[in-house]
């Protein structure tokens, strides 16, 4: 389970730092385009429940920060994957006007794209990691125009969930790696204090 | 009792025979949804079907009852009148207000006719969705309905138990798991009026169960067009009307004459040549709409764009070529119009196939963009797709160059104006002047304008020819005969300017042939080639005029404008005028300003203002006279004229001189000159001053005459001599400087005639004053002396039954005080009852041979007579001294006095008090108060006398 040559532990907490931000900003905009969604359709405004459409193996600590964010990227390659069946599907369906919606809609895909290329490169190397979708758009046809509703709104939800995960992930990368001197620091300042 | 029994089982029987006693002839009901596209997900028609066999009447009717099964709940009840037919076979239709899949709806009927009504048939039931739905549902779901629709949405939970949420919208139970919402308002709040979400809202279920449905309108597509454009196949075009506001799977299809298309995109039809319909099916969930077009398509030719078009340009035609990408064309009678630079061409083209047209009257050296268009000539539909190409025309000869002279002193200019980009017809390289008087021609430069001729042998009769050259030649030349000296002999007149331009007007010259010049210039602007012109071909009826606009001239600025006849031979100048197009105020001054005096007159004269300089027509001048000393203006005058004759005083005077247009004044020409007195003028004046003062010397005398007695008596009073007679004693005053201010004084006797006047028994002289004693000098004071309000003691005659007290504590005494300070007591005001206390105030001594001054100071005077004390309080005072025969000896510490001339000596002892009035006649204990002390006449200045006075004798000295 060794990691990339180039990587190395300085090479993961840079790419992390960057992958990081660009969670969080996917993660807030993944929020917004859930919420965007809601308000433009007249839709109940609890979330829709079912759980979640994709599972992954359980981040147990024992895994190294590749191992997770391999997982993790395999989750956001399926959620990718969800959005553009979506669009899709959506497109035909509602192919009205263009809308502050859609512009978000577009926005996000293609920065889930850029995120999935940023942890692409922090991943284990030669280990591949596989994320489970439990349902398809293609079963929620009985569902009609309500269902596909209800579905857009499920996926949304999972990509708020996944960028989420994501983003907290690669945000503890750097924080742990710089943590130990400054608890030292702090330690020898309380020492002194002491005395 | 039995009777009654069998009546009632009578009547009941006939009422049976009457309702129920005919058989039931319906049969074969059936009961259905009506099935649609969407009636999946919403059936809302129910179809009832049965078989009547009694055909007994021709007219009967049915009862017919739908109830919701589970709660046997009659939803709808209806009476149908049928005819009766051979087949007997009935079908009816209901709309219900529901989906038929929310719940079960039964039907049952029964049969009407003129005798009876049947039985009622069993219930057939419709079998809703809540009788074997896995799962929550609710109808209606993905359809679509017209904007404004009220829709009633039924759900239909997964089992009995299930129950939904508080906040559900679905409130009305219609069977065991069937809800509705209320079908009067729209129970769900839509963010678009175009769609709606529903919710069922069930609890405890983790899946949202619901529906979407959308609003909409109807296709209103219209205008149907079709039309040829290769001649072989028909494309057809329409318009989309209202908007449907469905999109996706819910959008309008369309069907052109059976064949599905897109919206304004359908497959070309085959061409017949004859009248055709087309027909357009616009159909979308809300209805449909059926458009038509009939029309013989050879006459709805739309051509195409001109393919490979290209030209052929010359200097003033081009031709323009072109093909058609559709063989057909080529046999088609076509007409072509042409749009050049944005205007279309003022002819048309025509002829089978047409492929190239010639564009004429081009201008030369032009930059054109040819576009065309072309229609069929036979049965002209309309316009077809433009082509558009750009070419540039070539060059040609210029045209004639216009020209003009310029004449001056020395020299003549043979000048031109440029030639536009319209008349050069390419690009000018140079010009050629031949002349009559030499032999080879000149070139000149593109970019010169102007050329001297100057030489006194070429002025007479000199023929100039000018051509302009470019690429393609010379242009024609333009001929001009040099007049010799046009302007000999022509007056001038002055133009008033119109507007900022100027209007000419000119008489009409028979002899003109090539019409007239109007030429204008800077009249003081003697530049080279500054000459502009303007040629006007001929008179209009008579009228000879033109307007030159302000836009030719400056403000300020004078211009010659002359009209010139063309003729034959030389130009002749028919007129010459100048004049100002914009008049400002003169920039200078006037010239030369000058005075002359010519008696009491002064003639100031000048020059006009420099000719470059005055900037309009002068109208005048005002002229302004300002006295030089006072800066006083005297005068002001308007003249026309140079020069202006003033009568003036003799004084220094500025004139100032202004120039003035219409529009402002010029600055000052300034002339400073004295006008001088005449002697004429001199011998008046001395005359008149001389007899004006010897008046006033007169009146003077005349009034001092009369009032001689006055004037006496304000210049010169008399002062009065002190009188003394007899004995008399007086009373020395002694006074000691106390704290706090007081002086403490005792009285002592005085006897004028037994004292020498160097003894001093008492040493009274110790308390003088110290203060300086002041000479004697004319009357200064003129104001009342304060002391007189403060004298409120009682004074007496000391001379006069005397009783001389011991000496008073002046702290003890209640009297008031008389206080004198610095100041001398006019002898001559002792004359009146008045006592003035006046602070360093002199008092006249007027007629003492010697000045005595007496000072005293803090001194408390007594009546020496009076059992009453008072005292007054004198200060720094001078007593003024009689006449006396002989200087009395004073005896005086810090005082000065002056010494009296005495006729005999005597001794007065005079310490911090005032002389009495030496005689009088009673004592008095009267008070004397704002009074002057009389100055006695003395006689013998044998007493000291003490400044104690009887009110009664006050003002009124008495001779001893």
């Amino acid at each position: 389970m060794a990691g990339r040559g180039t990587n190395g532990r300085h090479g993961l907490r840079g790419r992390a730092g960057t992958s990081a931000a660009l969670a969080r900003l996917l993660h807030k905009e993944c929020i917004q385009l859930l919420k965007s969604y809601r308000n433009s359709e007249s839709l109940p405004s609890s979330p829709v429940e079912g759980g979640h459409l994709i599972s992954i193996p359980p981040l147990v600590p024992q895994l190294s920060d590749e191992e997770k964010i391999s997982i993790l990227h395999a989750a956001l390659k399926e959620c990718l994957r969800l959005l553009e069946d979506v669009i899709t599907r959506e497109d035909e369906e509602f192919p009205d006007e263009d809308s502050e919606y859609k512009r978000l809609r577009k926005t996000v895909r293609d920065r889930l794209r850029h995120l999935l290329a940023s942890t692409e490169q922090m991943m284990v190397d030669g280990q591949k990691f596989e994320a489970e979708v439990k349902e398809e758009l293609d079963g929620q046809a009985t569902g009609g125009s309500f269902g596909l509703k209800m579905w857009i709104v499920r996926v949304f939800q999972e990509l708020v969930h996944w960028t989420g995960q994501t983003s907290d992930a690669l945000s503890s990368l750097p924080a742990e790696k710089e943590k130990a001197p400054v608890s030292q620091r702090t330690r020898r300042g309380a020492g002194k204090l002491r005395k | 009792m039995s009777v009654w029994l069998l009546s009632a089982l009578l009547v009941s029987l006939i009422e049976l025979a009457e309702q129920d006693g005919l058989p039931l002839s319906i049969r074969d009901v059936k009961v259905s949804e009506e099935k649609t596209e969407t009636s999946k997900d919403g059936a809302w028609v129910l179809n009832v079907e049965w078989t009547d066999e009694n055909n007994e009447f021709e007219k009967v009717s049915y009862d017919i009852e739908i109830i919701h099964t589970e709660q046997m709940r009659t939803v709808h009840f209806e009476n149908i009148h049928v005819k009766a037919e051979k087949s007997s076979h009935y079908h009816w239709k209901w709309t219900s207000p529901i989906p038929l899949q929310c719940t079960s709806h039964s039907v049952r009927l029964r049969r009407r006719d003129q005798l009876r009504i049947s039985e009622w048939t069993s219930y057939l039931t419709y079998t809703g969705q809540d009788q074997n739905s896995l799962t929550s549902q609710v109808y209606p779901r993905n359809q679509v309905f017209l904007i404004g629709s009220n829709i009633t949405f039924c759900c239909i939970l997964k089992t009995e138990k299930a129950s939904l949420n508080n906040l559900s919208k679905f409130v009305i139970r219609i069977s065991n798991r069937t809800y509705i919402t209320e079908t009067h308002k729209d129970p769900f709040s839509r963010t678009s009026e175009y769609f709606s979400d529903v919710d069922c809202e069930v609890k405890n279920e983790k899946s949202s169960s619901g529906a979407s449905v959308f609003f909409g309108y109807p296709p209103d597509d219209q205008n149907l067009t079709c039309i040829t454009r290769d001649l072989s196949s028909v494309e057809c075009q329409w318009k989309l009307g209202r908007k449907t506001q469905l999109y996706g799977t819910r959008a309008t299809n369309y069907t052109l004459n059976g064949r599905k298309c897109e919206f304004n995109r359908c497959d070309p039809l085959e061409l017949k040549k004859q009248i055709t319909n087309w027909t357009l099916i616009a159909r979308n969930a809300l209805g449909e709409k059926i458009v038509t077009d009939t029309g013989d398509p050879t006459h709805r030719v739309w051509l195409k764009a001109p393919h490979n078009i290209s030209h052929a340009a010359h200097a003033r035609n081009a031709t323009v070529h072109w093909s058609w990408s559709v063989t057909e064309y080529a046999s088609l009678l076509m007409i072509c119009q042409v749009m050049l630079n944005g205007n279309i061409y003022n002819k048309t083209f025509s002829g089978k196939g047409l492929a190239s047209v010639v564009l004429e009257h081009l201008q030369p050296f032009t930059k054109y963009t040819a576009k065309v268009s072309c229609g069929s000539h036979e049965h002209f539909f309309q316009w077809g797709d433009w082509s558009e190409i750009t070419f540039t025309t070539k060059e040609d000869i210029p045209e004639l160059v216009d020209v003009w002279i310029q004449y001056s002193e020395n020299h003549t200019y043979i000048q031109w104006k440029p030639l536009s980009h319209q008349q050069s017809h390419g690009i000018i390289s140079g010009y050629k002047l031949t002349m009559n008087t030499i032999k080879s021609p000149v070139n000149i430069g593109a970019n010169e304008l102007c050329y001297s001729i100057a030489s006194e042998n070429e002025k007479n009769n000199q023929i100039i020819k000018l051509s302009a050259k470019n690429s393609a030649g010379l242009s024609p030349p333009s001929v001009l005969i040099v007049p010799h000296d046009p302007g000999k002999g022509v007056s001038i007149s002055l133009i008033n300017s119109t507007n900022g331009g100027f209007e000419v007007f000119w008489k009409i010259y028979p002899n003109s042939t090539c019409g007239y010049v109007v030429e204008w210039f800077p009249t003081y602007n003697k530049t080279q080639c500054a000459v502009d012109w303007k040629k006007i071909p001929e008179c209009i009826e008579d009228l000879c005029q033109t307007w030159i606009p302000p836009v030719e001239f400056k403000a300020g600025e004078r211009y010659t404008i002359s009209v010139f006849a063309c003729t034959n031979g030389a130009p002749v100048l028919l007129q010459r005028s100048e004049g100002y197009a914009i008049e400002q105020e003169p920039q200078g001054t006037v010239q030369n300003l000058h005075g002359q005096q010519n008696g009491r007159n002064v003639e100031l004269s000048w020059k006009e203002v420099a000719l470059d300089q005055q900037k309009g027509i002068i109208l005048g001048y005002k002229v302004k006279i300002t006295h030089s000393e006072s800066k006083k203006v005297i005068k002001t005058i308007e003249t026309k004229a140079c020069e202006v004759i003033l009568p003036l005083d003799p004084g220094s005077y500025i004139f100032t001189v202004r120039a003035f247009t219409s529009v402002g004044e010029s600055e000052d020409a300034i002339l400073t000159m004295n006008v001088e007195t005449t002697i004429d003028q001199m011998l008046a004046a001395t005359l008149v001053g001389c007899s004006a003062a010897t008046l006033v010397f007169i009146i003077i005398t005349v009034l001092c005459y009369r009032k001689r007695e006055w004037l006496k008596d304000l210049l010169y009073p008399d002062i009065p001599e002190p009188k003394l007679a007899g004995k008399w004693t007086t009373q020395g005053i002694y006074c000691t400087q106390m704290t706090e201010g007081y002086v403490k004084c005792e009285i002592q006797e005085v006897h004028g005639s037994d004292h020498p006047t160097s003894e001093n028994p008492h040493g009274l002289d110790h308390h003088c004053s110290k203060k300086p004693l002041f000479p004697a000098q004319p009357l200064y004071y003129n104001t009342t002396f304060p002391c007189a309000k403060k004298l409120t003691s009682i004074i007496e005659n000391p001379s006069y039954n005397l009783t001389t007290p011991g000496p008073v504590d002046v702290v003890q005494t209640s009297k008031p005080l008389l206080e004198m300070q610095d100041s001398y007591l006019p002898a001559s005001k002792f004359a009146q009852p008045v006592c003035h206390s006046e602070q360093d105030s002199y008092l006249p001594a007027p007629k003492f041979v010697q000045p005595l001054s007496i000072a005293v100071e803090d001194t408390y005077i007594f009546a020496p007579t009076s059992g009453k004390t008072t005292p007054i309080h004198v200060e720094d005072t001078y007593l003024p001294a009689p006449k006396f025969g002989q200087a009395p000896s004073i005896h005086v510490e810090d005082t000065h006095l002056p010494a009296p001339k005495s006729v005999q000596q005597f001794s007065i002892l005079v310490e911090d008090t005032y002389l009495p009035a030496p005689k009088f006649v009673q004592p008095s204990n009267n008070l004397v108060q704002d009074s002057y002390l009389p100055a006695p006449k003395f006689i013998q200045p044998n007493f000291a006398q003490n400044n104690v006075i009887d009110k009664n004798t006050a003002g009124k000295p008495q001779s001893a």
